[in-house]
């Protein structure tokens, strides 16, 4: 792993002289506003945007007096700067890119998206929000990818680290790391790393949450709960999606993002729907992140303890409590 | 490995194939004959395939045919819904978008050299009717033990498929039972629900015996509970489910029994393991 030190002022003449689109995420803004200030960067509230837009015309169809063609849509190149925080990494390493990036079926708007995808990762030491939750669920505020550009302040200016040659540039206006100060990010991942395995669920806790699968708490659980479905769309890492069509004689395929909680997610055109209630839904929802992604992806959680859906739900539904909740039981009924 | 963008293919995008004839069946169901000659498409029995009508929509259906017939596709759609509806409105040589074929098959290393006991009812008999001709096959036919085919519709009118039940009552190699809840003052065939015909009528050694069964929700549950009465064990009975589906590649979320796609895990299942799944179907 390549690392080094750049000053505050190296780092953002860096981020300005990026020659493609550059975001940052508004969790990561909020975290880094005394270092790059306000509004440097296009905000995005959600790292899925850049990856799996909430609209996407995937292909066209249209009429002419042959009858119909289709043609393909592909995405146009366009490199792409992220900057997030490292539980909003984790969502497109962990999560995302296990479902568009499936070797048998991958998805190629992601894919072309997903190439052209830098990623600038700033490293938390302590839980920015009251809502984080990240160590529950495998995470830490450290944790980054040799494919991202890690960024941590330290006492000697910034630390660096990274092994992707896309930030070279950056990389070579760095100064050595003195032995101190990787001794002080030494200390650091050691804490990080400790406080992560302190946290984290357990690891039968998938299979024990499915075998839950009908307690009766799901429906004191689901009671508050509006099915507006704003923790969906806020979340990183929910990747349902609809496909459907735009226009009669001539239009597009469309791959929109959708949420298992609306009623017609699940809906059968003869009426028939297996999760017809509040209940079923929002039992969906948590069993999917913290059972059957994990039971699928090798013990993946398809959650990353970011906060965002406790932050936004206008209820207070709170998917810690809920899954606290639930692993109290752990252990008391059946399938 | 990982491909680059320009070497994979769009996984959402159809084939246009044209309609080479339409067979009506019932009044709400007709079977779509596709001509695929010169395609790569290749499926298994038991498999679907996402049909797509330009400016309506995509809807999952099963393949009907058996893939011993070579260069066409079958496709039997009850009108339902808008894409089936609009399906419904094509005519012959009118072209078709399918996307697939997507899912599991019937289990066919665990059926060789077995007695075939097929329970079908309504529509339900066309994605078993794609493994009946696999059976039926020629070639196919020396693999497979005794075949009984039990087929019960609502009434008379609602049997699907006529044309080739013919065909299947001239054959010495099976035996065709057919069945209606009702009949009417030309029907002069058997009279009774499917589960009760299968326990009065059908003998066979549950222990030497396959069960594959398809047909609507309450069908496909009581003949479960028959079969089990006869002495059938779970593993030994296999059907097929449906699900609304918008991918058909276990990425759009909403399929999912448990932690099982339908889509990809499925659509058949013993009923082995969907006692061992949570019944949200």
């Amino acid at each position: 792993m390549n690392s080094g030190i750049v000053t505050t002022n190296g780092f953002i003449s860096w981020l300005k002289t990026y020659s493609g689109r550059i975001n940052i995420t508004e969790k990561a803004e909020k975290y880094s506003r005394e270092m790059l200030g306000d509004h440097q960067f296009p905000l995005i509230k959600n790292v899925k945007e850049v990856l799996f837009p909430s609209y996407d015309r995937v292909y066209q169809y249209r009429w002419d007096q042959k009858g119909w063609k289709l043609n393909d849509l592909a995405v146009p190149a366009t490199p792409t700067l992220l900057v997030a925080l490292p539980c909003e990494a984790r969502a497109i390493f962990e999560v995302l890119d296990r479902v568009f990036r499936k070797e048998d079926s991958i998805d190629s708007g992601y894919q072309q998206r997903r190439q052209d995808l830098s990623l600038v990762i700033f490293g938390c030491t302590a839980a920015p929000e009251p809502t984080c939750f990240c160590t529950r669920v495998g995470g830490n505020g450290l944790w980054t990818h040799p494919e991202a550009l890690f960024v941590l302040p330290v006492s000697s200016g910034l630390y660096i680290e990274t092994e992707n040659t896309v930030f070279s540039g950056l990389m070579n206006e760095a100064k050595p790391v003195e032995e101190a100060t990787r001794k002080q990010i030494q200390e650091l991942n050691k804490k990080a790393q400790e406080k992560m395995r302190e946290d984290t669920l357990p690891q039968e806790t998938p299979q024990a949450l499915y075998d839950l699968f009908h307690d009766p708490e799901w429906e004191n659980i689901a009671w508050k709960c509006l099915n507006c479905g704003a923790c969906t769309f806020l979340c990183p890492t929910c990747y349902c999606f609809d496909l459907s069509t735009e226009g009669r004689l001539k239009g597009y395929q469309l791959k929109t993002w959708d949420a298992c909680m609306f009623p017609k997610f699940t809906l059968h055109a003869s009426g028939h729907n297996p999760r017809p209630g509040y209940k079923e839904r929002v039992r969906q929802r948590v069993l999917h992140k913290f059972a059957y992604f994990p039971l699928r992806e090798e013990g993946r959680y398809g959650c990353v303890g970011c906060g965002k859906c406790v932050e936004i739900c206008p209820v207070n539904w709170d998917i810690r409590d809920v899954v606290e909740r639930m692993v109290k039981k752990i252990g008391s009924g059946t399938r | 490995m990982v491909l680059a963008p320009d070497e994979v293919r769009n996984i959402y995008l159809p084939t246009l194939y044209p309609i080479q004839e339409i067979i009506p069946e019932t009044t709400d169901i007709k079977t779509f004959r596709l001509d695929v000659s010169g395609s790569s498409f290749h499926h298994q029995p038991g498999q679907f395939a996402e049909l797509f009508v330009p400016g309506v929509g995509e809807a999952p259906i099963s393949i009907t045919s058996s893939p011993t017939q070579k260069g066409i596709l079958e496709f039997s759609i009850k009108r339902v819904g808008a894409v089936t509806a609009a399906i419904h409105r094509l005519n012959s040589q009118d072209r078709l978008g399918v996307r697939g074929p997507y899912g599991n098959t019937f289990p066919l290393p665990d059926l060789v050299h077995q007695n075939l006991l097929f329970v079908g009812g309504g529509i339900g008999l066309a994605p078993l009717r794609s493994l009946v001709n696999y059976v039926l096959d020629t070639e196919k036919r020396p693999d497979f033990q005794k075949v009984i085919i039990l087929y019960g519709a609502r009434s008379p009118q609602d049997l699907v498929f006529k044309w080739e039940l013919e065909t299947w009552k001239k054959r010495t190699d099976l035996v065709l039972m057919v069945t209606v809840d009702r009949g009417d003052d030309h029907y002069k065939g058997r009279v009774g629900l499917v589960p009760n015909v299968l326990k009065e009528d059908v003998t066979v050694n549950p222990d030497l015996w396959k069960g594959i069964i398809c047909g609507p929700p309450i069908m496909i549950k009581f003949t479960i509970k028959a079969l089990l009465e006869m002495g059938f064990h779970p593993k030994n009975i296999i059907t097929t489910l449906e699900m609304r589906m918008k991918c058909g590649l276990g990425k759009c979320g909403r399929c999912n029994i448990g932690p099982h796609y339908v889509c990809k895990d499925g659509p058949v299942f013993t009923y082995e393991q969907l006692q061992h799944m949570p019944g949200e179907y």
